[in-house]
């Protein structure tokens, strides 16, 4: 069964980061956004993927995925979910400090839903999250395209 | 006094010039001390005196003269050295007029520049015609004035010379050509120009010294041929593979038969694939063509005889006999028309043939080549559909080929189907007369020849005989041997010698009947019977009782009937005339026919009545012939008739024989016949045996005949002039001997010893002329012998040869030549036999390799190529000897030292009119000089090659290292500042207010700086991007860009007041990218730097420029360009920065004045720079900024 409906159900967001502060950065502005829902933290890609392969019945609504990361990189990770029957339909959020356009390319190519460049304004970092949830908010989360593939702060 | 000038560096330098300059007294002259000297002169005397190529400076308004060691051999001891320092027009007085004009050209910024020019210079007092390459270049001071000109040559004197040496090489490959009998022509279809060699031209009867148009040459051509040969020229100007190969004839106005050519050619491709240039040979063929053409009428006409014969001819080919050739009465007789017979099987075509047998005689003929004839042969032919039989008299003839092989069938035939059908029809009806004989109600007998027997008997005659009815094919004398001694026999024997039928009246005839001789009346005849060729065969015995008279009489006119027949039927004219008027009696059909006269035109009328025309020659005779009785024999008697409406002599064999009556001569009879065609054959046969003579006489030999046994000659006028005695006309064999060469009398000697063994007698020697003049005869005769089987006669010709063996001679002396020419040739040259064995080698061979030229040809020549060069150099020979393509190889030969030297070998067949090759001619030149300096200069590219390759990978690994440096930079760096920031966020939303006044300002700068590091890192970033070549040009529209970054900017536009003035706006070639990074970059600094308290005002404009207009020194080699001009009106700067502003992190204000990274100028650089463009600055203090871009157009 699903826990987490889309209508009026808390969601369930799962971050994938190795880098605390971040990781401290995105869970205060989690709490200072009133009830969006529960947050998993984990601070690399193996932890990543054993989370999702334990328990296939509690799958996260989104993955905010770093891509720097030791043990198994974000790029890795995306692969394996893309490729995994039971994981890719899950929406991943590239969540990486750098903005390179082949990067970028490539992720699109590999499935990523959206990419946000981590902000450097705390604010900001409220706003794209208000702007994801909004996005998964909606009746039905839109299609991927590569015109708003960034999401801006 | 010679001041020594202190030491330059820009005066530094080796060689003679070098230390003439230093040592110059520079301020004596228009250039002052070379303290003084502008920079640029100073730079450009550095850069001459350390070039090795020929290098001149003219400096100043009087062109003062500097130049180097590579220029001052063109100057030669007469101008050197006092050129140095001097005035160009003192130093070039001879051709001032030339270069003045130039230099001043080249003052006003004009460079020029020349190949092979020519300049009549004085060298050592001597003009000479020397040829340069120059260029003349501008040298520029710091000011932009052109300060004195810059010549850098190189003298081509010796490549012009050596130009022309192969010019006139040219001249002698033509030469060589037309000794060749070869026309050659070379067309460029670029000009249409068409140029030809002096054979060609006189062919073509055209010019001889002068290109012309190809249309003018092609007006030669005749007109049928014209269409077909510029459609051949327009080909092979199109396909690249193709060639030119056509015959056509041509007609120059003054020649009046067409001549026939054959030209071949091909035609020269660039890497274009378009042909420029078309070259080949042609060669005159009309005596060919007329040869060939010759045949063809011969065949035509034996296949137009065959078609118009009066007989029925077919050809047929093939093992399935098909039919090549039919005429029309082939076509009549088998009932079919051409298209159902022609080019089919005959035994397809007609399928009928094939039960009647027809096709085993075809086959046996086929097989064996004998003829096969049959006549009257039955042969049904299916005739619209139904058979019908037709009797021809045919024949089937096996055809030969050249080779004796049967290779083919000719049927010939004749419809004789009338004739048979007729003769069966005489057949039918004999019978019918021998039925109606046997039941004749009076005895009727034949008897035929000398036996007399017994061929035909009626019942009637057997009844009277008595003798039973078994007696046809029995002998006359067998049965009736009681007639014996009653002359019966006799009288039938004369019928049958002389032909004059016996009448007997009233005869008592003795028959024995039962043993008992009975006694019998008869009136009987015994008439001749006559065969077709007027032989007596039978004797006809016909008889009657004298009991019935009248009966009897009716027989007897009957006989006599038949007798005026028999005489008729004769083939020879017969006329029997009486009486003093030559009353004509009778006449049978073959004479009437004779004179071309009817019978009651003629009968009953007296002789000359009708004849008048023979009166003249033949009255006499006739009288003669009365009066003396003797038959009068006329042989081949030419007589005059009128006939057929002419008068025509005609020739007869006659005989007038007197006829006579009791002892008296009561008329005459004419047996004649007609032999005008024998005669007049015979007239023909003695015309030409006259013509033959007549022939032999005007032709060049003589004829001679000589009796062995008396020595007597006779000979023809033209064999005594041939062997020298013109006056002469009977000479004896001694005579001649006497006047031959005595070397040859020898030779004469053993071909008269071999003509006594085999008859035929042929030998060629040498006459001495009393002029003592020496000519070659030819001497052919044949040998006949007596009964004793001695000879006794020599018959023959005699013919001068003098000139065919001078011919021969010069032959061999022509060659003789040629070895000689050969054998003092640095190269080897060889020669080989078709099949690819050598037979001669040159001196330089044998010198080379140093051994024998017996060695060569029993150990092989392959001894002196390098052992492992034998394989390659074998395959390569036996390839060219297979394919008669020219043989080409570079091999190895041993010199007599032992040493191995490389050689180019080339061999070209030498082929015949047909294009069979005749030899091979060879030759082989040293090229181991060239070999090592190639393969010198191999190894040395090859290793160059390997240390770019090497460096090329260092680079690429550098490059990437690069690329992750720039990577890392963009993650790692970022990582902590932009944490610095978000902290610092944090801090400032939730702690500020407990922060003192001085903390808060702190803070603001630490955010500041956290700030400015971020632009730097990404500037940082995309600078080095910029790097990386990403070539994908595209057609960039200027105007979306700028509203593209209207809206990216528009917060700073509303803020600072901006105003974009955009003029001429264009389409570029850019990536656009990176070209969106130049206007953004350009505008963002527009704005920072704008004038505080001013709108901010920006123009743009953009225009397509040639090259050539634009005076920028590092313009890339392009035609055309897009010149941007991009003009703000900010704070500007100093000019002296123009260059300045676009170096790495150069800012020209403080970080607090304004702000920026100082790297946006520099990525705008290094964008143009990948674009292979050019950007200029121009900034004016307080005035504004400018920026020219130049971005290639293509």
């Amino acid at each position: 069964m699903n826990f987490y409906k889309m209508e009026n159900t808390k969601l369930h967001l799962l971050l994938a980061d190795d880098d605390i502060d971040d990781c401290d950065f995105f869970k205060d502005a989690i709490d200072e956004i009133s009830d969006i829902g529960e947050l998993t933290i984990l601070n690399n890609g193996v932890e990543l993927m054993k989370f999702l392969v334990s328990d296939p019945e509690v799958h996260p609504n989104v993955i905010f995925l770093d891509l720097n990361m030791p043990k198994k990189s974000g790029m890795e990770c995306i692969s394996e979910i893309k490729a995994s029957h039971a994981l890719s339909h899950i929406p991943i959020i590239i969540y990486s400090t750098s903005l390179d356009h082949t990067v970028v390319n490539t992720l699109y190519e590999l499935g990523a839903h959206h990419y946000i460049q981590k902000p450097a304004e705390f604010g900001s970092i409220k706003s794209v999250i208000r702007k994801v949830v909004a996005l998964l908010g909606a009746s039905t989360l839109q299609p991927r395209s590569r015109d708003n593939f960034i999401i801006q702060p | 006094m010679v001041i020594k000038n202190k030491t330059y560096h820009f005066l530094e330098g080796s060689g003679e010039m070098g230390q003439l300059i230093r040592a110059k007294d520079w301020s004596q002259t228009p250039l002052g001390h070379p303290d003084s000297w502008p920079e640029s002169l100073q730079t450009m005397v550095s850069v001459m005196l350390n070039n090795p190529f020929g290098m001149y400076i003219a400096w100043g308004k009087e062109y003062t003269q500097l130049y180097n060691d590579g220029y001052r051999p063109i100057l030669a001891d007469n101008k050197h050295p006092q050129a140095l320092g001097t005035g160009a027009k003192e130093s070039f007085p001879e051709i001032w007029d030339i270069i003045e004009p130039m230099f001043d050209g080249v003052m006003e910024g004009n460079p020029i520049g020349f190949t092979d020019f020519m300049l009549p210079l004085n060298r050592n007092g001597k003009i000479e015609k020397c040829y340069f390459d120059f260029a003349y270049s501008p040298i520029k001071m710091s000011n932009g004035e052109v300060g004195g000109v810059l010549v850098t040559t190189i003298e081509t004197t010796h490549k012009k010379k050596a130009e022309d040496a192969l010019r006139e090489n040219k001249n002698e490959l033509e030469f060589v050509i037309d000794t060749a009998q070869l026309g050659t022509f070379d067309y460029n279809p670029a000009t249409h120009k068409f140029s030809a060699n002096t054979r060609l031209k006189t062919w073509f009867g055209l010019p001889t010294d002068e290109q012309i148009e190809l249309n003018h040459a092609l007006d030669v051509i005749v007109k049928e041929d014209k269409e077909r040969v510029l459609k051949a020229i327009t080909k092979v100007l199109k396909d690249s593979s193709g060639s030119f190969d056509i015959e056509y004839s041509i007609l120059t106005s003054d020649s009046i038969k067409p001549s026939v050519v054959h030209a071949k050619g091909r035609a020269w491709f660039n890497e274009e694939n378009v042909a420029y240039r078309l070259t080949g040979t042609l060669e005159d063929v009309t005596n060919r063509v007329w040869e060939r053409k010759k045949i063809e009428e011969s065949e035509r006409l034996l296949r137009l005889m065959i078609l118009q014969a009066p007989v029925a001819i077919a050809i047929m080919r093939g093992a399935d006999y098909r039919v090549e050739i039919v005429n029309k009465l082939a076509l009549e007789i088998w009932g079919r028309t051409e298209e159902q017979v022609l080019n089919k099987p005959i035994f397809e075509a007609m399928p009928e043939l094939l039960s009647q047998g027809i096709k085993t005689f075809i086959d046996d003929v086929a097989k064996t080549g004998n003829r096969f004839s049959t006549p009257e042969m039955p042969v049904e032919f299916s005739i619209k559909g139904e058979l019908q039989m037709v009797y021809i008299n045919f024949s089937f003839e096996a055809l030969y080929d050249s080779e004796g092989k049967i290779n083919g069938i000719m049927a010939i035939g004749v419809d004789v189907t009338p004739q048979v059908e007729a003769r069966k029809k005489v057949e039918e009806s004999e019978q019918n007369i021998r039925a109606l004989v046997n039941s004749a109600p009076f005895p009727i007998g034949v008897f035929a020849g000398e036996e007399m027997r017994i061929t035909l008997a009626n019942q009637s005659i057997m009844d009277a005989w008595g003798k039973g009815y078994d007696v046809v094919g029995k002998l006359y004398t067998e049965i009736l041997p009681e007639l014996g001694n009653q002359q019966i026999f006799d009288q039938i024997r004369k019928v049958l010698n002389t032909g004059i039928p016996f009448h007997a009246k009233n005869q008592r005839i003795e028959i024995e009947l039962n043993g008992v001789l009975d006694v019998f009346y008869y009136n009987y005849n015994f008439t001749p019977l006559i065969d077709a060729s007027g032989h007596v065969y039978a004797v006809m015995n016909t008889a009657a009782d004298i009991t019935g008279l009248h009966e009897a009489k009716q027989k007897v006119e009957e006989s006599e009937k038949r007798f005026r027949d028999t005489v008729k039927q004769a083939p020879l004219g017969i006329v029997i005339f009486r009486g003093p008027e030559h009353v004509v009696e009778m006449a049978n059909e073959n004479y009437l026919q004779l004179i071309n006269k009817k019978e009651d035109e003629f009968v009953g009328k007296p002789l000359f009545e009708t004849l008048p025309e023979v009166k003249e020659v033949m009255a006499a005779r006739i009288a003669d012939l009365y009066k003396s009785g003797k038959s009068f024999y006329g042989y081949e008697f030419p007589i005059s008739l009128n006939r057929y409406g002419t008068t025509e002599t005609g020739y007869y064999n006659f005989v007038y024989h007197p006829l006579k009556e009791n002892n008296t001569i009561s008329g005459v009879m004419v047996v004649a016949t007609e032999v005008t065609a024998t005669v007049k054959a015979k007239h023909l046969i003695e015309e030409n045996e006259e013509k033959l003579k007549l022939i032999i006489e005007a032709s060049e030999l003589g004829v001679y005949d000589v009796n062995l046994k008396s020595g007597k000659i006779v000979a023809s006028k033209r064999c005594y002039e041939i062997l020298g005695f013109p006056e002469n006309t009977h000479l004896t064999h001694k005579d001649i001997i006497n006047h031959l060469h005595p070397d040859d009398l020898i030779i004469r000697k053993k071909a008269f010893e071999k003509a006594y063994a085999n008859g035929v007698l042929h030998y060629q020697s040498r006459v001495v002329w009393k002029d003592h003049s020496l000519h070659w005869i030819d001497a052919k005769g044949k040998m006949f012998y007596d009964e004793e089987n001695q000879p006794h006669r020599l018959l023959g010709t005699v013919r001068e040869i003098t000139e065919e063996r001078t011919f021969q001679q010069q032959l061999l002396e022509r060659e003789e030549k040629f070895r000689l020419l050969a054998d003092s040739m640095p190269q080897h040259v060889w020669t080989s036999d078709p099949e690819g064995n050598l037979n001669y080698f040159n001196q330089s061979v044998f010198d080379f390799s140093g051994l024998t030229p017996e060695q060569v040809i029993e150990e092989g020549w392959i001894q002196i190529v390098h052992p492992d060069d034998w394989e390659e150099n074998l395959k390569q020979w036996t390839n060219a000897v297979r394919t008669g393509n020219d043989f080409l190889l570079e091999h190895r030969f041993r010199k007599h030292n032992g040493e191995y030297r490389w050689q180019l070998s080339r061999a070209i067949p030498q082929k015949d009119a047909e294009g069979n090759i005749k030899m091979w001619v060879g030759s082989s030149t040293d090229i181991q000089e060239q070999k090592m300096f190639t393969t010198e200069l191999e190894n040395m590219v090859q290793l160059r090659t390997n240390e770019l390759e090497e460096k090329n990978l260092d680079l690429e690994k550098i490059n990437k290292e690069l690329q992750s440096f720039v990577y890392i930079s963009s993650h790692d760096l970022q990582e902590p500042l932009r944490k610095i920031q978000t902290f610092s966020s944090r801090i400032l939303e939730t702690e500020y207010e407990t922060l003192s006044i001085n903390a808060k300002k702190y803070f603001n700068r630490m955010q500041k700086s956290a700030y400015r590091m971020q632009n730097l890192i990404q500037d940082l970033i995309a600078y080095s991007r910029t790097n990386v070549q990403e070539l994908t040009f595209e057609a960039v529209d200027l105007s979306e860009i700028i509203e593209d970054l209207k809206e990216t900017l528009s917060e700073e536009f509303e803020e600072n007041n901006v105003t974009l003035k955009l003029h001429n706006i264009c389409t570029i070639h850019a990536i656009p990218v990176q070209f969106k990074q130049i206007m953004h970059n350009l505008i963002s600094n527009s704005i920072k730097f704008g004038k505080t308290g001013h709108p901010v005002v920006i123009e743009i404009n953009c225009e397509k420029v040639a090259a050539s207009s634009l005076a920028i020194g590092s313009l890339p080699d392009y035609q055309n360009f897009y010149h941007i001009s991009y003009s703000d009106n900010g704070i500007g700067f100093e000019p002296d920065y123009n260059e300045k502003i676009f170096e790495v992190f150069q800012r020209l204000h403080s970080k607090d004045e304004y702000s920026g990274t100082g790297i946006g100028l520099a990525i705008v650089k290094r964008i143009v720079e990948n674009h292979e463009g050019v950007i200029l600055a121009n900034g004016t203090l307080n005035e504004g900024a400018k920026f020219d871009i130049y971005l290639p157009a293509e």
